[in-house]
């Protein structure tokens, strides 16, 4: 073999892995899930209309929650025999991908479920306005028409239609509560209230903590800007496209000191090091509190022999700011069926918002539909307060803004993991962030 | 009949029989993959969206590819990866096939039980991994606790969190080391006996017959190795998502967030093809050098 055709062998051999790997990334996890498939059903007999097959994605939220979601659209299905919704349920990351490249390839999917990644569809005009059919079909007069605002990408007009809302809450374990002769948290609790607490909720065995007062699940930035909200602090004024963040600010800086002396200075919250340690935490009662979103009721109210309950976030000086979000639909600009597509998001909005109510694993934004619903037997005590009563204190706890997730890579998460690693002062991190962050949404 | 005979001589059949079994391979890159490569190339000197048109921008995506720091922390991690991972994987693979190159019984049950590994998805063993590397309770530190050493903290402090997944690439030697144990299995015993009558111990002529008539194989396995090293991706993926602090950003992990999570597919195409021609760099210094080190049997060129 000559040396020129090795030479040319192994430029094929290298070209032939480049391109493999750049393959199997593509094609990773896009499992033919959903339910039924195909694209053309036959034209049904009779003089009857054809029927409208939608093309639907959503990112999955795991067995249960999955499971729920597929009989939606199953019970949508069966009462409505001119459509068919076809979903396919993807990771969160996959889903995205999916959307793009349908977008891209010219045949993109009906509807999707919303996460924020998908601003950036809207920005190139490829999501429906959807106000024409709220003005049409719904009464407004059902919904926290405030809350909605948020979607209102460009002031006026809706792009995504709400189903649920999701909140922050403060969960316990009684058990740890009473070994310690601790009273139980109340909707009164500033953090100071909390921290005192988790103080006493603490228990070292030498010089190795065996149970911490809390966690740090208040570590990423949407955790952080609620307490500096609640010192009437902010990142913007506008979450719209914002050309300009502000994070070296009193409020900010106090809410991320509060944080990081958790670990550092109170020594009641694991690094990142030791949470590895403790395993399941909460669930193992090697946590006593923590804040988390309402959505880790779908584990908790499964676990036995845990003794827990909830309560609403705590005050900072006597002010509650609750962050929220929204899950929701959204319609690409170019489907074919955009009516029957927006028949199975108003069927959502409406027909289904009992359902939701009864399963008990979103909060419906329908709110006679959560007026009829029952407690679920699960629930313990402060279940209704800190689920529901949340919405006179709710700010959004979202920032769409097209190099947002780039911004939160690139710079939020880095610096935040130097911070709770106690490897930077709080004050110089939020200067950085400040900078570097600004930097990349001016970018075009 | 007569024509065809002289035009198909023995070695222009063995040309073609050549040409046959690589076809598929041919075939399947000109079909699938020159199409999406001749399109990424032209995607590096665009602005893409992926859900607009492509706007042309000339160098733009390659000038500021040498001004962004994260893609030099990216080819840092990556060669440093590769630089660790390939020599260890080269050794321990070779010592691995040394030991079950011996015949005694049952020992197809050992290389079976070696070569598991490197079929299994990267997945899940990226995730059990996790497991053996945790700080305070995985196997590792409880291993390392045991002659007396408190062992890091493994992936959550930036300066160790590179070093497990190096040592995790020895979980796919399987594959380099079934190739050595063919090569080894090629080596004729006439050698080793002559050695053995000339007085060459067991470390000589492992030095002396082994290695050289290996060459050709190590040869192979450095150069598959390095490029799949270069391309390194589910443990940054899964297992670190590039932390702490970018200290596990591997290119290729860059590059699939450029692409799908910035939406700046013409950038990370241009970073595509830095890395490629980084491969194709190294890959071409390697068989420069090929002639000093390896040796093929029946080529006396070589060998000089």
């Amino acid at each position: 073999m000559g040396r020129q055709k090795r030479w040319a062998l192994g430029l094929l051999a290298a070209m032939l892995t480049l391109t493999m790997y750049g393959c199997s990334g593509g094609s990773k996890g896009t499992s033919p899930a959903g339910p039924g498939a195909s694209g053309n059903e036959p034209a049904s007999e009779g003089g009857k209309k054809e029927k409208v097959s939608l093309n639907f994605i959503r990112w999955s939220n795991g067995p249960a929650l999955d499971a729920e979601e597929k009989d939606k659209v199953k019970r949508f299905n069966d009462s409505h025999p001119d459509i068919q919704v076809n979903m396919t349920l993807l990771p969160w990351d996959e889903t995205f991908k999916k959307i793009e490249l349908s977008l891209a390839s010219g045949t993109p999917v009906d509807l999707f479920y919303w996460d924020v990644p998908a601003y950036a569809y809207y920005k190139k005009g490829l999501m429906a306005n959807l106000q024409p059919y709220f003005d049409r079909d719904l009464d407004m007069s059902d919904y926290d028409g405030k809350l909605f605002e948020p979607f209102k990408f460009d002031g006026q007009n809706m792009y995504v239609a709400p189903e649920n809302y999701q909140t922050l809450v403060l969960y316990y374990n009684k058990d740890l509560f009473d070994k310690a002769h601790v009273a139980y948290p109340t909707a009164d609790w500033n953090w100071d209230d909390f921290l005192n607490a988790a103080r006493k909720l603490t228990v070292k065995q030498g010089d190795k903590t065996v149970q911490f007062g809390t966690t740090m699940s208040l570590g990423a930035w949407w955790g952080w800007m609620a307490l500096s909200q609640e010192q009437g602090g902010s990142l913007t004024d506008n979450i719209h496209d914002p050309q300009k963040l502000t994070f070296d600010t009193p409020q900010t800086r106090n809410a991320l000191q509060f944080l990081q002396d958790l670990i550092y200075k109170e020594h009641v919250a694991p690094d990142a090091a030791q949470a590895n340690a403790l395993g399941g935490d909460f669930m193992t009662g090697k946590i006593a509190m923590y804040v988390g979103g309402d959505w880790d009721l779908g584990t908790l109210k499964d676990t036995k022999n845990l003794h827990w309950d909830m309560a609403p976030m705590p005050k900072w000086d006597g002010k509650r700011v609750v962050p929220y979000w929204m899950g929701g639909y959204a319609m690409t600009s170019k489907t074919k069926h955009p009516e029957e597509a927006w028949q199975f998001i108003k069927w959502t909005m409406t027909d289904n918002q009992e359902t939701l109510a009864k399963q008990q694993s979103w909060i419906p934004v329908s709110k006679s539909a959560l007026e009829k619903a029952k407690l679920p037997e699960w629930a313990p005590k402060g279940y209704e307060e800190a689920r529901f009563a949340w919405k006179k204190d709710a700010v959004i706890g979202d920032i769409y803004q097209l190099n947002w997730r780039e911004a939160q890579d690139k710079v939020i998460s880095p610096i935040d993991d130097q911070i709770f690693a106690n490897k930077i002062s709080v004050e110089e991190g939020l200067k950085q962030m400040e900078q570097q962050v600004n930097e990349i949404l001016a970018k075009p | 009949m007569n024509l065809k005979r002289k035009w198909l001589t023995r070695s222009r059949r063995e040309a073609l029989d050549c040409y046959i079994f690589m076809s598929p391979a041919i075939i399947g890159l000109v079909i699938f993959m020159l199409g999406p490569m001749a399109a990424s190339a032209y995607f590096s000197f665009t602005k893409y969206d992926i859900l607009g048109a492509p706007a042309w921008i000339g160098l733009d995506n390659y000038k500021a590819l040498i001004k962004d720091p994260l893609t030099w922390q990216s080819f840092k991690v990556t060669l440093i990866y590769s630089a660790a991972s390939v020599p260890l994987g080269l050794v321990v693979s070779l010592l691995l096939a040394l030991l079950l190159n011996r015949s005694i019984k049952g020992i197809f049950l050992f290389r079976t039980i070696f070569y598991l590994p490197a079929v299994m998805s990267g997945v899940a063993v990226a995730l059990l991994w996790k497991w053996i590397f945790n700080p305070d309770f995985g196997l590792m530190n409880w291993a390392l606790g045991l002659i007396g050493i408190h062992g890091p903290k493994w992936f959550i402090d930036e300066h160790w969190a590179l070093p497990p997944i190096i040592i995790m690439s020895l979980w796919g030697v399987g594959g380099s080391m079934l190739v050595y144990l063919a090569g080894l299995q090629g080596i004729p015993t006439d050698l080793y006996e002559a050695g053995e009558i000339d007085g060459a111990g067991a470390f000589r002529r492992f030095l002396h017959i082994t290695i050289p008539m290996l060459s050709p194989v190590i040869f192979f396995n450095l150069i598959t190795g390095i490029i799949g090293a270069l391309q390194v991706f589910t443990e940054g993926f899964i297992m670190t998502a590039g932390g702490p602090n970018n200290a596990t950003l591997f290119s290729v992990l860059y590059l699939y967030r450029n692409a799908f999570d910035y939406l700046q597919m013409g950038y990370a195409s241009a970073i595509a093809w830095v890395l490629f021609l980084l491969i194709l760099l190294f890959t071409l210094i390697i068989f420069k050098s090929s002639p000093m080190w390896v040796f093929y049997e029946g080529s006396r060129r070589s060998s000089k």
